[in-house]
């Protein structure tokens, strides 16, 4: 749908006779405002679920005021009330450093979205790298972290900072493990390609040797995010809020969205690597691909509200020295089957 | 005179081809100014952040060029893994965001020959390449085709550079185990000192 409608107005615009660039360049602004817009509702629905998750985990009511008895308004009352809040600058604060750090945080989180795919043909641009687009953009907002931790001038938030950046690099590695199998065993970067070759011999999470890269990359991707039992960098007991200590109003809420908005990616990712992505039956695909990805996500959520957390060096000691030889072995497997 | 140009400049913004060049533009003081910056800043992490926007810009070279594989394992590998080791390295030194770190020292006469004669080098390097002009040739499958190239012809360099790396790993392991007993959390503690 989404190709045939680009092509349906580039047509249009050719036979007018008008500059194709400007085209170009409207529809590049339009499909950026829509990923924002569907990524900001996305977060208003995460925020609340994932209060009424640990309410419900923890025998709690949770939000039942705001708009109704399951208070479905409540995270939109939060959000004007970090509009509102004062924008606070810390005197020390290095402050390029810390003005920029928010957007370096976001924007990547944003820019992740261009290759989901919501139904056949239905992803903003269904690049020819997808799979590596997503690795390289993803390593950014790792940046953003240490520039935030930094530029507070706060010995909570460098720490913070240091944690997330040596973590985030450590998993990074394990989850590159896992999307390489599923490259291997779907010959192609493009993520098209790899929807079309679960389409054809059943979901990859059911295909012999990829149930071990599911479970290296489900791992890897709560790190990524960090969610409990990996949420070191912001650990509240040891280090107050981390990296983004300092900030406040819509600084923070810039972190916020886009630990929210990378929640929602790798859970839709994972959907589309080994659930099949939009495929089902009966409903419409975007539906499918909605459906599938919040499954993980409380999946997700469910375990952050049950286990505690683990200590820096075992988090640090389980990457490298078992999720990254399991990772090689997964890829070796999964190389011996394909030739086989 | 000036409305002729006007007209020329108008007419490539209209059909597109306007934009090629500038991007090049953009792009190469992209690279150039952060690279400056890198050299001059006194403060080491602002240092080592400017590299992001000018291995960013090399990137975009890249694309500019077709090279859609190189573009995104540039950004992985330079912005993604070695911009953050680099920042991790500057917060263990001491000195660290010191107004007073000079920049320079007192080697300016052999720095400025150096400068010249890499410069020179360069320049006549370049000169002798016959250059091809307009926009990149689309090569389809570039990505399988080097990997191709990488695990044929190439194999034995591919290899060699593997090795080289294996023997930087263990050996960066065996400097920082030192003599003592490694202790648990020691990468904590560090970045407690270096705060």
């Amino acid at each position: 749908m989404n190709a045939s409608l680009y092509n349906t107005i580039g047509q249009w615009w050719y036979v007018h006779g008008l500059p194709p660039w400007i085209f170009e360049a409207a529809w590049m602004v339009a499909m950026a405002a829509l990923v924002t817009v569907f990524v900001l509702l996305s977060v208003l629905v995460l925020v609340w679920l994932e209060r009424k998750i640990s309410a419900d985990l923890q025998s709690r009511v949770g939000p039942n005021r705001v708009g109704g008895r399951f208070g479905p308004l409540q995270t939109a009352a939060d959000a004007l009330k970090l509009l509102l809040k004062e924008d606070i600058f810390p005197a020390g604060a290095d402050r390029v450093v810390f003005w920029l750090a928010p957007f370096v945080v976001f924007v990547p989180s944003l820019m992740v979205f261009m290759v989901l795919p919501f139904g056949e043909r239905l992803a903003v641009n269904d690049l020819n790298l997808g799979v590596l687009f997503v690795v390289a953009v993803s390593a950014f907002p790792v940046i953003g972290l240490i520039m935030a931790g930094w530029g507070s001038n706060n010995k909570y938030a460098v720490l913070g900072a240091m944690r997330a950046a040596a973590q985030s690099l450590s998993y990074e590695v394990p989850l590159v493990l896992a999307m390489v199998c599923v490259v291997v065993f779907a010959g192609s970067l493009r993520v098209g390609d790899i929807v079309a070759a679960q389409r054809e011999g059943g979901w990859f999470i059911l295909r012999f040797p990829l149930q071990l890269a599911f479970l290296l990359y489900f791992i890897t991707a709560m790190a990524e995010v960090n969610r409990v039992p990996f949420d070191l960098p912001e650990a509240e007991s040891e280090l107050v809020a981390g990296y983004h200590v300092e900030y406040s109003g819509m600084r923070f809420a810039f972190f916020f969205l886009a630990e929210f908005a990378h929640l929602f990616f790798v859970s839709a990712f994972c959907a589309t690597l080994f659930l099949g992505a939009w495929q089902g039956p009966w409903l419409p695909p975007a539906v499918w691909f909605l459906l599938k990805s919040y499954a993980i996500v409380i999946l997700i959520m469910w375990i952050r509200w049950t286990v505690p957390r683990l200590r820096i060096d075992q988090v640090m000691g389980f990457s490298w020295k078992l999720l990254v030889p399991l990772g090689l072995a997964a890829v070796v497997l999964t190389g011996i089957v394909k030739v086989w | 005179m000036i409305g002729s140009l006007w007209n020329v400049i108008w007419n490539s913004v209209f059909s597109g081809s306007f934009w090629y060049p500038l991007a090049f533009v953009c792009l190469s003081l992209g690279v150039l100014i952060p690279a400056v910056l890198v050299a001059l800043s006194r403060n080491m992490v602002h240092a080592a952040l400017w590299l992001l926007p000018c291995l960013v810009s090399v990137a975009g070279l890249y694309l500019m060029l077709g090279a859609e594989l190189l573009a995104g394992i540039q950004i992985l590998v330079y912005c993604g893994g070695i911009v953050v080791l680099i920042l991790f390295a500057v917060m263990l030194t001491h000195g660290l965001g010191d107004p007073d770190v000079r920049v320079h020292n007192q080697q300016l006469l052999w720095g400025v020959v150096a400068a010249m004669a890499v410069a020179g080098v360069v320049l006549r390097l370049l000169s002798q390449e016959i250059w091809q002009s307009g926009p990149p040739v689309a090569v389809s499958e570039v990505t399988g085709r080097l990997a191709d190239a990488l695990l044929g012809p190439y194999v034995l360099a591919f290899e060699v550079v593997s090795v080289i790396l294996l023997a930087a790993l263990i050996g960066s392991i065996v400097i920082a185990r030192g003599d003592a007993a490694p202790e648990p959390g020691a990468d904590d503690s560090d970045a407690e000192a270096g705060e």
